[in-house]
Formats: structure tokens, sequence, C-alpha cells
């Protein structure tokens, strides 16, 4: 793992120059943290070093991992169940101005209200399992994938469309052929937003709830002044949405290989 | 069931008028009683100052735009019917060609959205416009002559009666617009099907067309209608002509009387 160059099967491909610099950056914040807590003697429980927060990771793995798992799946099932309406709802958006007009400001007004001052009504019809905690997620990442789908089914080369036109191609074909493929690079572009979102709606309702995830977690270690725990969850769920973020952008070259973004 | 043996002209327009509603409500007149006729297997090119609504004309017989005032028919039926019937290729300026297929997928879409698979159509188009060897490539990958080669062909594959063509070459450098016209007449002379192409190029169309109508800007109007004398096939050697030039004359002195005794 902390060996990329031994993970290359690759010729030409110049992970070193992809993968090293921020490594050797995350390194050397990791060391002359670990320098700076050692050498000027700080408190434990205002800045633990390094080394304490992976050995309170170290110690309690599943502990981490469960909770870990708890919040990911209130996370990712609230995106998924936002990007689904909002897809749904994008696609009749990008028919019909009328439905746009419609849709648009209800939308706008999820958008701007502080998601969280739901929460208590949320419990209300959810309970206080895994409900509320999807609910929030969904809440936060809805209109990021609403607004970017909408514009990327709409922003079709028109030059492609009359051609299909003079077809007599019908909305579904023109959907299928055209609309579609055009807006998965709004698509994509909204999952890298909504990603990280999700993480913070998930964990934020976890906070509210003290029920469980890492937002149980953090609170546990905050009320037992446990630093070293406290910046582990923290690490982990950095870690977290860096995977996620990465998983997308993976998914993303696959499927957009022939867009500019990917630099293909 | 008709008495006529006679295939139904490609084109026939009559007293044709298009008004665009602008911003602030009022509207623009671009086509004011346009005729317009081109016969079966007979190419025929559009020429005209910038926004003399030539390209609105072709857009008209697409069916890309709704008819307004005058008559339409396109194969002997509304421009919606010739769409249905898959009779109609329609290449633009841009190629517009879907950047996540490849050449191949893209010559085959018209077929894709008909439900009409025929590999062999498709080969057989992408060796003709030359672009056979690029049959696994991406657009991104071709230059714009190549992918409008590739728009050509995909106009062409379902085997439409009337080729419709706006500037289809005026995003060219000189040298591949060259190539492209003699390509263009290359393959017409195999597939001899109606067109309407429209330019704002005299050569152009003097080279390529049977007929060459001259329309005047603002509101647009048929100027002239001029016939090209020249013998078929034509080639490379068509250029310098007696004839060539006495017809690109001809059309350059239309469009010139622009303004001058509009009655």
């Amino acid at each position: 793992m902390n060996d990329p160059a031994s993970e290359v099967g690759v010729p030409g491909t110049p992970l070193t120059a992809t993968v090293l610099p921020p490594v050797v950056a995350l390194s050397a914040i990791l060391a002359l943290w670990e320098g700076y807590v050692r050498v000027r003697d700080v408190k434990g429980y205002l800045l633990p070093p390094p080394s304490d927060v992976f050995r309170a990771l170290w110690e309690e793995p599943g502990r981490y991992a469960s909770a870990a798992s708890t919040s990911l799946t209130a996370a990712v099932g609230g995106l998924a169940v936002a990007s689904v309406i909002a897809f749904g709802l994008a696609v009749l958006m990008a028919h019909s101005r009328l439905l746009e007009r419609a849709i648009y400001p209800p939308a706008l007004l999820v958008k701007v209200t502080p998601i969280v001052a739901l929460y208590p009504l949320l419990a209300i019809w959810f309970g206080f399992g895994i409900g509320p905690k999807v609910a929030i997620a969904a809440l936060i990442t809805f209109f990021p994938m609403l607004v970017n789908a909408a514009v990327g089914l709409r922003s079709v080369d028109p030059q492609a469309l009359d051609a299909l036109r003079v077809l007599a191609a019908s909305r579904w074909e023109v959907f299928r052929r055209l609309r579609f493929p055009s807006s998965l690079p709004y698509v994509f572009a909204a999952l890298r937003i909504s990603v990280p979102l999700s993480l913070v709606g998930a964990v934020v309702a976890e906070f509210l709830s003290g029920s469980s995830g890492m937002g149980q977690l953090i609170l546990i270690a905050n009320g037992a002044f446990d630093t070293a725990a406290l910046f582990a969850a923290v690490f982990v769920l950095a870690a977290l949405g860096v995977s996620l973020t990465g998983l997308v952008g993976y998914v993303e070259r696959r499927v957009l290989d022939w867009h500019v973004s990917t630099g293909a | 069931m008709t008495s006529s043996t006679l295939p139904a002209p490609a084109v026939a327009a009559r007293g044709v008028t298009y008004r665009y509603a602008e911003a602030d409500g009022r509207t623009l007149l671009a086509l004011d009683g346009v005729d317009l006729a081109v016969g079966a297997g007979e190419f025929v090119s559009v020429v005209g100052p910038s926004g003399c609504g030539k390209s609105t004309l072709l857009r008209l017989v697409a069916g890309l735009l709704p008819s307004q005032g005058g008559e339409v028919s396109v194969l002997g039926g509304a421009p919606g019917e010739a769409q249905r019937a898959h009779a109609l290729g329609l290449v633009a300026q841009e190629p517009g060609l879907l950047p996540w297929r490849d050449v191949a997928a893209n010559v085959r879409l018209p077929l894709d959205v008909m439900r009409a698979g025929d590999p062999e159509r498709v080969r057989a188009l992408l060796d003709q416009v030359g672009i056979a060897e690029f049959a696994g490539y991406r657009p991104a990958a071709l230059s714009g002559g190549m992918r409008q080669r590739v728009a050509l062909a995909r106009a062409l594959v379902h085997r439409p009666r009337l080729l419709l063509m706006d500037e289809p070459f005026g995003a060219l450098d000189e040298l591949s617009r060259e190539a492209m016209r003699l390509e263009l007449l290359r393959i017409w002379e195999q597939e001899r099907i109606a067109v309407l192409f429209v330019t704002h190029s005299v050569v152009e169309a003097v080279l390529l067309s049977d007929r060459v109508v001259v329309m005047s800007g603002r509101p647009g109007r048929v100027r002239a209608v001029i016939d090209v004398p020249l013998p078929r096939p034509r080639g490379e050697a068509q250029g310098p002509s007696a004839a060539f030039v006495a017809t690109a004359a001809a059309v350059r002195a239309a469009l010139r009387s622009d303004g001058v005794g509009a009655a």
C-alpha cells in the first residue's frame, strides 16, 4: 500500500507522478504533526500525535468498521434514493417547460431549507433507525442531481437532434440514443458533488439521533475527552469520502471514456 | 393507385412564407412567397447572402420547422410524412455525430432508429465516403473533413429519396471542401437521389447542381433560377470550362442585382 510502484504493472502509466506527490505531502504533514506534538509536549486531549490516532484505530478496528458501514449504508442509500427521484423529475423537466416551472420552485425550497431543521420531523415519520439518516442524506443530495441532470438532458447537440428528428424518431428513441448519454457527464459531476454531501447528511443525522454510526462514535469520543478516538473517527470518515469519490471517478472514466473531461 | 407513372417531385414548394417571432414581440419575415421545385433525382442548390432564409427553407422542407404559409410538398406529401417514411437524409454545417459511438455506429444510427440492421450497407457506405479504415474510431479522433464524411454516410445509409444539405462544407478548410465536393459528385452519380443543397458558394452550387436557385435577402425571395448546362458526370475538369464560367457569372449577376429593381 505504501509502495505504489510495486502495484503497477502497466508500463508508461505515470502513477509515480499522480500518487507519489499526495502520499509524500500527507506523510510530511503527519511527520511534522508527530514531531510538533512530541517536541512541544502538547496535551493528548488537545492534539494527540498521529501515532495515538492510529493506535486507537488499531486497537478497535471492528468498532470503527461497523460504525463506518452503518454511516456508509445511510449515505449511499440516501444518495441512491435522491438520485433516482431527481433524475426521474429531471426527465420530466427536460420534456416540458411547464413541468420544469412547476417542479423547480419546490425543489429550490428543499435546497434553501436547512435540512438539519427537518430532523425532528423526519424522526417522527421514519423512527430512530436508518430511516431519518437516509432521508437527510437524500434531501441534501437531491438538488445537485436534479439541476445537473435537467441541464444535461437538455444539453444535446442540436445537429444530432435534427438528424434524429428527420427520421421521425420518437421521444423515447431521442431519449435513449441522445439525451440520456448526453446527460451522463452532468450526472457524474452531480455525483462527485453529492458523495461527500451524503456523508455529511448521514453523520449529521447521527449527531442528532446519537443512536449509531460514525456520528455516534464521535459523540462518545467527545464526551470521554478521547481526542485520539475522535481523530480516528475523522480519519475514517475522510477515508470513506476519498474512497467513494474515487469509486465514482473510476466508474466515470469507464462510462465516459468518450468525454473530454476524462482526458482520454 | 394513381394513374401517373411519373415519380412525385422531391420538393414542390409554392408561395412559402415564414416569420420568426423576435424577443421583443415583433416578427421577422424570413421567407416571402418562395417557390422551389426539385425533381426526382435532381440536384438543386439554393444560394444567397447570409440571412436570406435559405436555411429556413431547407428546415421547412425537412419538417424541422412548422409550415406557416404557402404549400410545402415533399415526395408528394407533407414533410412529416416524408420523415415517417424515412425518406429524408440531412447533413448540416456541423456533423452532429454522437461522440460515444464509433464511426460505424454513427453511420448506423438511422438504421438503429428504424430497427433495421444492414451491416452490408453500412460497410458499403463507409467505403464509398472513404472512411472504412476509421470505422472503429470515435469522432473526436477525426479531422473536420472526416467527420463530415461520417455525417454524409449517416444521411445516406437508410437510402433516403431526398438528401438535404445545409452548408455542409461551410465549416471545412478550403482543401477539405474541394475534396468533399468531388466526393459528393461521385456519390451522387451512384445514388442518384434528389438533393437540396444550401450554400453561399457560387462555385460550389454551379459545380454540383442541375439548377441553381438564387435568393435575395430580408425578406428571402427567389431572384432567379438558373439551369447549369454542364454535362454529367462532372469532376475536377469542370473548373475552367467556358460553360462553367458563364453559368457562375450568371449566378453572380443574379446575386448582385440584389436591391435593384425589386418589384
